[in-house]
């Protein structure tokens, strides 16, 4: 019987060296006949040589300071801005290049790169890139609140009259001043790459990022809440230095990459605006604390014979992070003694693999697979704060708390095959397994599986169709007992028994020669199936699609849709028994527009509109059923650009854009700065605009490009 | 605890009957295939190249489309790994073996390899020139990716004649992208979303279009890491931490948009009330009583809702901030 399996185990390795062999070997493939390259002059091919470049400048006017609108685009301010871009390219014929680009430099969002390096040597490239955030202009929020000269300290006015609720603020009114709530990043970067050698190179890149603005944050004290301008002033500097070697076979990428975050600030104190009990005139709020991410990155690939791939990924490190920590509290009314330690000195480790296996074994069948882990590992060493922990800045408590370190290990594995019935229907099945640990948590371990099946379909050229049905089953296991101000009937969605089925399906259509047609829906159904209390159930139905028409060449039409709906059920128990909430989001859009290009040599002309409306309800039931106001959003926006080609350097564009947004929001609408007597806010309303945009360009090429383009015959 | 089972209980429900049906269609595919052909090819019927490269090729396609491409790095002739680089291919390099098209008449011209959403060339013809230089060339993970896995060709997305390829450039690359994902394309008009539409960012921003070992093609090693890219105040560690933070940023925000403030999937209080019930103001039933109007306006409802007063929701790092209040 031993020798049976030994001859048994014998086969097994002999089969298994077999198919490396196999795999290994050198493959055949169809090759062409060697070419004669002694007579490729290219003495035609029209090389760039020289310098090519395009200006851009022009003016816009827009109508209406909404931040909204100008939320990414800072279009934020009504009146004029002016409009001014270039990008072009010098060429030597020893192959020296220089490359430059700038866009919106009118405006501060832009960005602007320049590159410099010989073909096939080296690249050096120096980059900006600036982007503002507009969430509230001036004109839509305020604050009783200034800025302390060092940036973390925020004042109410002198003769401030603090009061148990808002409605007693007597001197609220007076004392509110507009401010924006935006912020601005604005980052610099070099990109380094060298070939040292055939097949070998190495990199480099910098980055530094600063970032600077306001927020808006909620801070309490116990019993009240209230809005705060939240300073943000930090910079990020990131680099990665590393190597590359290439192969006919595969190549190996090695890099060390550095991150680090650096806050301007430690923390934030504020004044209460509130009736300062057990002396709390103030409070304080962490900030963002500085982290330094540190990582080891391999990337490694290998090619094989029948079409075999396998990749591989792999990024080791850590994340550092030693702020100094706020005191307990800002009261000075309270004495909670001091800090175990400066910092928490927090201690990460982070190691995630990769890796991927595809190969076509025979004509019909590609087999594709993939397996990874992450580790998240948190190594800080433990922190105790004894008999000096302060509740909202006014209750020193009594006791010991020690913060959880919460680890992370999650194990994925995927296999999917493939068979090519005929050459025009493919099946696949797959399944896929993640384990999930975790400490410290409601449950140590959840273990998902997902099992799928479809076809791929090309029934004839220019149609492609995609069928995906599925099955998910996600576990828990090993629950902690709850305590006992804890429901033990309740599951944490994240952590609860989950069913899941799912549809996908994919259509790409040209039905006509002239027509194309497009379609994505996907379907989603989950059941909590062990959750009495938390989250029931939950569906997710979306599907989007268009038509588009080319009737001739620079020609099209298009009109588009889509179309989402995502429902929810969550239940709860508390003292005056069960309740439970309904959640029903739809979202429609549809677009419609057209594009002409050329036409007699002239004239290019784009006409588009689109149209975006959501509606969220919910609603609610307890002891009655009770709905929340819908929460509406309605976005229109439309956009006419003309433009006009006097010679092959100079053009001109004229354009029209005007959009508009209506929405209502609950949680904001009718909401003023002391409308509840717990809450003080800073006064912003749901989004609401109406803006149009006009703008003219003139174009102007420098260089040769298009004049070399033309070949002689 | 048996660690050495990555399939678990999770997937013994119905997935032992997936796994199992995958095992029959592996084994009726590999008992029922043909093997793949590797046989060199006839020489008396393999192709040949053209006489003079490029200058035979630009006899005929001389506009200026097709020699856009001498603008970019394919046309550059002093990189020796350019398809115009010294003793390379030239038009051939990517296009195939081109001596019978040159001479070829009328209907009889045999084709040659193109690239194009409609090319009679098969996708994996097409691919397969790209990818003899590009796949060892860079840290692409294309094959087993989703996008070659769904049949796609490079050119369904690169344009390499144009000087200007589209799909590279941030202000113009999901143009491109949303060709196919039309959700996504629909997503990027919702109240709260990333700056795609306004051009500011790309889909390349978060996703790695060539494929990746994560299962959405993430540029990070996991959504995570992906997200702190950019918000890297977010990374910690704290001294208190938010769990689901810390797990999985997309368990509460929906990255592609939302209807909801801050791209939450859904909103508070009942976002937070899927995780916290303990007794006390978790648990209580809020209703549109809270809203103003309401017979009780309450800061548990309206404006931050939870985050009102627990505004540390990614994690607090002061030493009473055990609520994510401080």
């Amino acid at each position: 019987m031993n020798g049976l399996k030994v001859k048994m185990k014998g086969s097994r390795n002999l089969l298994l060296a077999g198919a490396v062999a196999a795999i290994l070997s050198p493959v055949q493939v169809a090759m062409s006949a060697e070419a004669d390259t002694s007579e490729w002059k290219c003495s035609k091919c029209p090389f760039q040589v020289g310098t090519d470049a395009t200006v851009t400048v022009g003016a816009g006017s827009v109508s209406d300071a909404t931040a909204k609108f100008g939320e990414y685009n800072d279009l934020d301010e009504d009146g004029g801005y002016a409009i001014a871009s270039f990008d072009g390219r010098s060429r030597t014929e020893t192959g020296w290049y220089l490359s430059y680009e700038g866009h919106k430099l009118g405006l501060d969002t832009r960005d602007a790169a320049v590159t410099v390096g010989k073909e096939g040597i080296f690249s050096a490239r120096l980059s900006y890139d600036g982007i503002v955030r507009h969430q509230y202009g001036d004109e839509d929020t305020s604050t009783p609140f200034s800025v302390g000269a060092d940036g973390q300290s925020l004042f109410l006015p002198s003769g401030w009259v603090r009061a148990g609720s808002t409605t007693g603020m007597t001197m609220l009114s007076a004392s509110l001043t507009p401010i924006a709530i935006e912020t601005e990043r604005k980052a610099g970067g070099v990109d380094l790459k060298w070939r040292v050698a055939k097949s070998f190179d190495l990199f480099a890149n910098f980055r530094s990022e600063d970032k600077q603005g306001t927020r808006i944050a909620g801070v309490g004290n116990f019993v009240n809440a209230l809005q705060i301008p939240k300073p943000i002033d930090s910079t990020t500097e990131s680099y990665e230095f590393g190597v590359q070697w290439n192969a006919s076979m595969g190549f190996v990428r090695a890099s060390y990459y550095v991150s680090k975050y650096d806050n301007e600030y430690n923390g934030l104190t504020w004044d209460n605006p509130y009736t300062a009990f057990n002396g709390m005139i103030t409070g304080g709020t962490a900030v963002a604390p500085d982290n330094k991410l540190k990582q080891f990155l391999l990337n490694a690939g290998v090619h094989l014979a029948y079409d075999t791939s396998i990749s591989f990924q792999a990024a080791m490190g850590k994340v550092e992070q030693d702020s100094p920590l706020m005191a307990f509290t800002t009261n000075t009314a309270l004495s909670p003694g001091a800090l175990p330690r400066d910092s928490l000195n927090g201690d990460l480790k982070v190691n995630h693999y990769g890796l991927n296996l595809s190969s076509r074994p025979f004509d019909k069948v590609y087999i594709r697979g993939s397996a990874r882990y992450d580790q998240r590992k948190d190594e800080t060493a433990a922190i105790t704060f004894a008999d000096g922990y302060v509740e909202s800045d006014q209750f020193v408590t009594i006791g010991a708390y020690t913060p959880q370190r919460y680890d992370y290990l999650r194990r994925q594995g995927e296999l999917e095959g493939e068979y090519a019935l005929w050459e025009n229907v493919r099946f696949f099945i797959g399944m896929r397994g993640e384990k999930l640990r975790r400490t410290n948590q409601d449950v140590d371990e959840t273990t998902e599986g997902t099992g799928y099946s479809g076809v791929r379909l090309t029934p004839y050229a220019g149609v492609m169709l995609m069928l995906r049905i599925g099955e998910t089953h996600k576990d828990a296991a090993d629950a902690r007992a709850p305590e006992a101000w804890e429901n033990p009937s309740f599951w944490k969605y994240n952590l609860a028994n989950r069913d899941r089925d799912f549809t996908d399906l994919k259509l790409n259509w040209a039905a006509f020669e002239t027509v194309t047609v497009g379609l994505d829906a996907q379907v989603a159904n989950d059941t909590y199936r062990l959750s009495p209390y938390g989250l029931k159930s939950g569906s997710d139905r979306r599907g989007a699609g268009n038509i588009t028409w080319m009737p001739k060449e620079g020609l099209s039409f298009y009109v588009d849709g889509g179309y989402q709906q995502m429902k929810a059920l969550q239940t709860n128990v508390n003292t005056s028994g069960e309740w439970s909430a309904e959640h029903e989001d739809t979202y429609k859009t549809y677009g419609l527009g057209a594009k002409l290009t050329d036409l007699g040599g002239k004239w290019d002309v784009t006409v588009d509109y689109s149209e975006a409306k959501s509606t969220g309800d919910i609603t609610t039931t307890s002891a009655t059923t009770s709905a929340f106001p819908s929460n509406n959003s309605k976005l229109q926006s439309g956009r006419v650009i003309v433009s006009y080609k006097f010679s092959e350097q100079l053009s001109l564009s004229v354009g029209a854009r005007l959009e508009r947004l209506k929405s209502s929001d609950w949680a904001l609408q009718n909401l003023d700065y002391a409308t509840v007597p717990t809450l003080l806010t800073m006064g912003q309303d749901p989004y609401n605009y109406d803006a149009k945009v006009y703008a003219f360009t003139v174009r102007y090429n420098f260089g040769p490009r298009r004049a070399t383009a033309v070949v002689d015959k | 605890m048996n660690n050495t089972i990555l399939f678990g209980r999770g997937l013994r429900r119905t997935g032992i009957a997936w796994g199992a049906a995958l095992a029959v269609a592996a084994g009726l595919c590999l008992l029922g295939a043909p093997r793949v052909s590797v046989a060199a090819d006839d020489p008396a019927t393999t192709p040949t190249y053209s006489k003079k490269g490029a200058d035979t090729c630009l006899n005929c396609h001389d506009d200026a489309s097709i020699a856009g491409i001498f603008q970019t790095k394919h046309g550059a002739p002093n990189n020796p790994d350019s398809p115009f680089g010294h003793g390379q291919m030239q038009c051939e390099a990517c296009h195939g073996p081109g001596a019978a098209h040159a001479t070829g008449k009328g209907k009889n011209r045999p084709a040659v390899i193109r690239f194009a959403r409609d090319s009679i060339t098969p996708t994996a013809a097409q691919n397969k020139q790209c990818l003899g230089c590009h796949e060892t060339s860079t840290k692409h993970q294309w094959s087993g990716s989703a996008h070659a896995v769904a049949g796609l060709a490079c050119a369904n997305c690169h344009q390499l004649h144009q000087s200007r390829d589209k799909v590279l450039a941030k202000a113009d690359q999901a143009e491109v992208c949303f060709g196919c994902h039309k959700t996504q394309q629909a997503n990027s008009l919702k109240p709260y979303a990333h700056p795609i539409r306004q051009g500011e960012m790309a889909c390349s921003s978060c996703h790695e279009p060539h494929g990746s070992t994560t299962k959405t093609a993430l540029k990070g090693a996991t959504v995570n890491e992906t997200c702190y890219s950019c918000h890297q105040e977010l990374r910690g560690p704290y001294v208190w931490e938010h769990t689901p933070a810390t797990e999985n940023c997309a368990l509460c925000h929906d990255a592609h948009g939302s209807i909801h403030p801050a791209m939450l999937k859904q909103r508070g209080p009942f976002l937070c009330q899927q995780c916290h019930s303990v007794q006390g103001h978790p648990s209580v039933a809020y209703g549109p009583s809270g809203i103003v109007g309401g017979t009780a306006p309450s800061p548990m409802v309206l404006a931050g809702s939870c985050t009102n007063c627990h505004t540390q929701v990614h994690g607090s790092n002061h030493p009473s901030g055990r609520n994510l209040t401080r």
